[in-house]
């Protein structure tokens, strides 16, 4: 075993988003030392905003960085009120704010925008019936999202999520398949 | 899981008190009295696990200096398997005795008595509360620490139990030693005897050390195995290394030629695996210190994750960015005192705008 070198950035708002996409990455392979997570100093819409305002500084060392080693870069996002799309348009509206070309075809660059938010992915895999408009409850602790997590990666391995899926998370889960797999 | 502590009359804590989470970092300036809680609450655990007298753990000196009361107190809640658990401990510190002693003691469950200990006497009580056995005391130990394990007495030895269950540790590498004389079931604060608590955990739960060295292949380059060499009547703890060419042949060192950073990474990693699922509360002063950059975060996760549920409870303290970073939005608490004041536990500094990391915003004193 070499020393730690960090294969994939994380950028997301709070622990929650944190430990569920960890959790997915471990499950799908990833190795734990092979993580970075920059979350968000702070709670609330400024969460939101840090993470966008953070992702072309991320995406230009992302780039310089690819020059030496395979890598990736994960971002993720709430959606809340707004949609999938509205989100992503912001996300390049503030690259092209910064004068950093958005993410090319190729890229390891996924975006994962849970609507309304992750809480509404994690009911979802627990077996609940969701809609991406209301508001579900937080989890009491954060790694309770295991048992969903757990969901997630059998389906991502083995049948593909159902039909019935949220749209957000199953936009999700073909970014990890068509951008970040390809580096595993 | 404790759930509330409380201290008074011992150097800076004075009307002290503080709750915990079931992950709890504190931050704070030097001299807050953060390490003087660790301190105190691994005296208590002296005094009642060990059988230590009051005089030797609690000396006149750690009375507060700019007060004169006569007298120290504490508190200890904890939430166990059968209750709320309140521990209360009150030593008499006059100078007339010339000898400390405890003054009252007392355990309670759910309000309801389980021990008391006042003016040398003892009242115990059953698991269902009823009165017990009385007796006359010696007030200079602990009358809890004597209590021996019966079959109505099975909720104030949890308590005992979980008393002996805590580990409290500001690790110190340079006193680490490969020699173990025998199997210890603690590691002492300063992690000094790691090697009998390796023995002890080898010996016990082998499917631990697996895991260990499966986890420590991935974080010390070049890391083989250890083993326990014999070495006359004692063991010599000894760590395997390869080189680049994994098949080579390991070369073994003993434990105390590795590094510092190596000894520390190892005691951490070695608390995450060896006391999974043994319902220990772990109390670290400065894990971050000796170890390198990148590996604190893939600790910390794995630490967050296993917290709760493989471990009851984790309490820290760190001056670190990385944990400060990584853990104090959620669960950081902010100690401090002013000169010749007590400590206090506040809220974490309100933050300042939103792209300021809370260790950068300690860092530049913002923290009225």
């Amino acid at each position: 075993m070499t020393k730690r070198r960090v294969r994939m950035v994380i950028l997301c708002e709070d622990s929650q988003q944190e430990a569920f996409i960890r959790r997915f990455l471990k499950g799908m392979g990833w190795n734990t030392r092979e993580l970075r997570v920059e979350k968000s100093p702070s709670a609330g819409g400024a969460a939101e905003q840090w993470v966008r305002e953070r992702f072309p500084d991320e995406l230009m060392v992302y780039r310089q960085r690819r020059k030496r080693a395979a890598s990736a870069l994960i971002l993720m996002i709430d959606a809340d009120r707004k949609n999938v799309a509205d989100r992503i348009t912001e996300i390049r509206s503030e690259c092209r704010l910064r004068q950093v070309p958005f993410r090319e075809d190729g890229e390891a660059v996924g975006l994962a925008i849970p609507k309304r938010n992750i809480e509404t992915w994690i009911h979802y895999l627990n077996g609940a019936t969701v809609n991406e408009q209301d508001v579900y409850p937080k989890l009491d602790r954060e790694r309770e999202c295991r048992t969903a997590v757990t969901s997630l990666v059998l389906q991502c391995r083995t049948t593909g999520l159902s039909q019935d899926a949220p749209p957000a998370l199953t936009a999700a889960c073909d970014e990890y398949s068509g951008r970040i797999q390809l580096v595993e | 899981m404790l759930k509330r502590f409380y201290a008074n009359n011992y150097r800076c804590l004075i009307n002290f008190e503080t709750d915990f989470d079931r992950l709890t970092l504190f931050v704070g300036p030097n001299g807050g009295g953060k390490s003087t809680l660790f301190d105190v609450l691994f005296k208590i655990r002296h005094l009642i696990v060990d059988n230590a007298k009051v005089a030797d753990v609690f000396p006149q000196s750690d009375c507060t200096a700019w007060i004169t009361k006569a007298s120290q107190s504490f508190e200890i809640d904890v939430l166990g398997h059968h209750g709320l658990y309140s521990y209360k401990l009150a030593l008499s510190q006059e100078q007339d005795f010339n000898k400390q002693h405890v003054e009252m003691e007392e355990l309670r469950i759910d309000g309801k008595p389980l021990f008391e200990f006042r003016r040398g006497e003892v009242n115990l009580f059953r698991d269902d509360n009823k009165a017990g056995a009385q007796y006359a005391f010696d007030s200079s130990i602990s009358a809890l620490s004597t209590i021996a394990p019966r079959q109505d007495n099975t909720k104030l030895i949890w308590f005992k139990n979980w008393l002996k269950n805590l580990f409290i540790l500001k690790l110190q590498p340079k006193g680490m030693t490969s020699e173990s004389r025998e199997e210890s079931d603690w590691l002492d604060c300063n992690g000094t005897n790691f090697a009998s608590w390796y023995r002890f955990i080898s010996q016990e739960y082998q499917d631990k050390i697996f895991g260990l060295t499966e986890e420590l292949r991935g974080v010390l380059p070049g890391f083989h195995a250890f083993k326990l060499e014999l070495a006359g009547k004692h063991r010599i703890l000894k760590a395997g290394f390869v080189g680049e060419d994994s098949s080579s042949t390991p070369i073994y060192f003993d434990f105390e030629q590795l590094s510092d950073g190596q000894r520390v990474l190892i005691v951490l990693y070695g608390l995450l695996m060896g006391l999974r699922e043994m319902g220990h509360t772990i109390f670290i002063d400065e894990p971050d210190n000796y170890i390198a950059l990148t590996e604190i975060q893939p600790w910390l996760m794995e630490l967050s994750d296993a917290c709760g549920d493989e471990f009851s409870q984790v309490v820290l303290i760190s001056h670190h960015p990385e944990l400060i970073d990584y853990l104090g939005p959620e669960c950081g608490k902010w100690i401090e005192r002013d000169p010749l004041g007590p400590a206090r536990v506040k809220k974490l500094p309100e933050r300042i705008g939103t792209g300021l990391k809370l260790s950068e915003q300690i860092a530049r004193g913002w923290t009225e």
